[in-house]
């Protein structure tokens, strides 16, 4: 198709992800950034895709030298995350693990239907439902895909209200949905606070060498948070170095918005794996809580729902647990539970992104 | 070059395996700290 066309019809996606960001408020802060570099980019004779230009500028700082955007933003994610669920009730940290399967059926799938397995793995990494992650694995894979990866996970993260509920009622039945979970609060200890994120660098950083950078920042924001002493820091990190780097990334991402790098029929499948990736996120989640119910009495049996918040989509899918276990039991409360599966999954996600990267770099990196 | 499925079980089961060090750790230190709770 002619270059002109492609770049009409990206300027038209450019328009229709700052309509999704501003009418629909899906994900704006990126979004809206995305939306707008991918109509600069698409001009004719932009100036915006030269060497020196701002927005390559941006790209080849933020992105392609050291992977500086992504990582940089995961400390602001770490300084926002509260561990405590996790930390005060530790068997949801299998959930997280359970809630990556999506990742690898969907990189299986990929690699079965004829793509190479550097961009198998950076489709399947959509299902990190995690932004940085993505961009950190197919970027250091060398994916071809990396701008349609981006878009797609981007989109479906903020789609996880309309698509998880789906797949939760689906892989349940009523009466398991109404299980009731009683929550007790239990003090997490300052100490403990501490010492989670330090242990948590160390265990990731030994078992998946690729994984410390992304584990590491996540846990330096964290540990900002929780060390009682730099409030100022980890408020910084907080209220104005993540969104001041979610907006230059949004704009950094926009020279690979590209209408002949983007539509490529490749992008439809990229589309459908993402949300295969989603939906076994969920429902390996879900399976697994089932599994285990099997081995527990029937007082004790733990309401699966709680293992669709096992992806990494923090703290929207712990909502969407909420509101689909109120809808079957009015008296039950799975957010506490819910809120800690989520960030075991946020843990998990960043794993199994440096988990394949160790494994594929020495062939693709 | 690896194959899909094997890599697939293999980063799963380490994943697994990673978060399983890490659920021991918390129980360990819950329980060394449980005395001294001071939540945030």
């Amino acid at each position: 198709m002619d270059t002109n066309i492609l770049n009409i019809i990206m300027i038209g996606v450019g328009l229709i992800l700052i309509y999704l960001a501003i009418k629909k408020e899906m994900e704006p802060t990126l979004l809206l950034p995305m939306g707008f570099g991918a109509i600069l980019v698409n001009l004719p004779g932009s100036v915006m895709l030269q060497d020196n230009a701002i927005l390559q500028w941006l790209y080849s700082v933020g992105i392609e030298s050291a992977e500086a955007f992504p990582l940089l933003l995961f400390i602001g994610i770490g300084a926002m995350i509260d561990f405590g669920p996790l930390i005060s009730k530790p068997w949801l940290i299998f959930i997280g693990a359970a809630g990556q399967g999506g990742i690898f059926i969907s990189m299986i799938l990929a690699s079965m239907l004829g793509f190479p397995l550097n961009d198998a793995a950076s489709i399947g990494i959509i299902g990190a439902a995690d932004g940085p992650t993505a961009i950190l694995v197919s970027q250091r894979l060398h994916s071809n895909y990396v701008a349609a990866i981006l878009v797609v996970a981007y989109c479906y993260m903020a789609l996880v209200p309309m698509i998880q509920p789906v797949v939760l009622k689906a892989t349940t039945t009523k009466k398991e949905r109404a299980i009731q979970m009683h929550y007790k609060p239990s003090a997490v200890s300052k100490t403990t606070r501490i010492i989670f994120p330090i242990v948590t660098t160390i265990v990731c950083g030994i078992l998946a060498p690729d994984s410390a950078a992304l584990v590491g920042m996540l846990m330096f924001g964290n540990l900002l948070r929780e060390c009682g002493v730099l409030d100022s820091l980890s408020r910084a990190a907080q209220d104005m170095l993540s969104p001041l780097i979610t907006l230059l990334l949004g704009l950094a991402i926009s020279p690979m918005m590209r209408g002949d790098a983007l539509l490529q029929p490749a992008t439809l499948m990229i589309m459908a794996f993402g949300l295969v990736a989603f939906i076994f996120d969920t429902a390996c989640g879900v399976v697994f809580l089932k599994i285990v119910n099997i081995f527990l009495p029937r007082d004790k049996k733990i309401n699966p729902l709680i293992g669709g918040a096992g992806i990494s989509a923090f703290p929207m899918s712990s909502r969407v647990v909420q509101k689909v276990g109120i809808e079957a039991n009015k008296q039950n409360h799975l957010l506490p539970f819910a809120l800690g599966a989520n960030v075991s999954g946020q843990i998990a996600s960043v794993l199994a992104g440096g988990l394949l990267l160790s494994e594929l770099i020495p062939f693709f990196g | 070059m690896p194959n899909p499925i094997l890599l697939a079980l293999q980063s799963w089961g380490l994943l697994a395996g990673a978060l399983g060090i890490l659920f021991v750790a918390l129980v360990i230190l819950n329980k060394i700290t449980g005395g001294k709770k001071k939540d945030k």
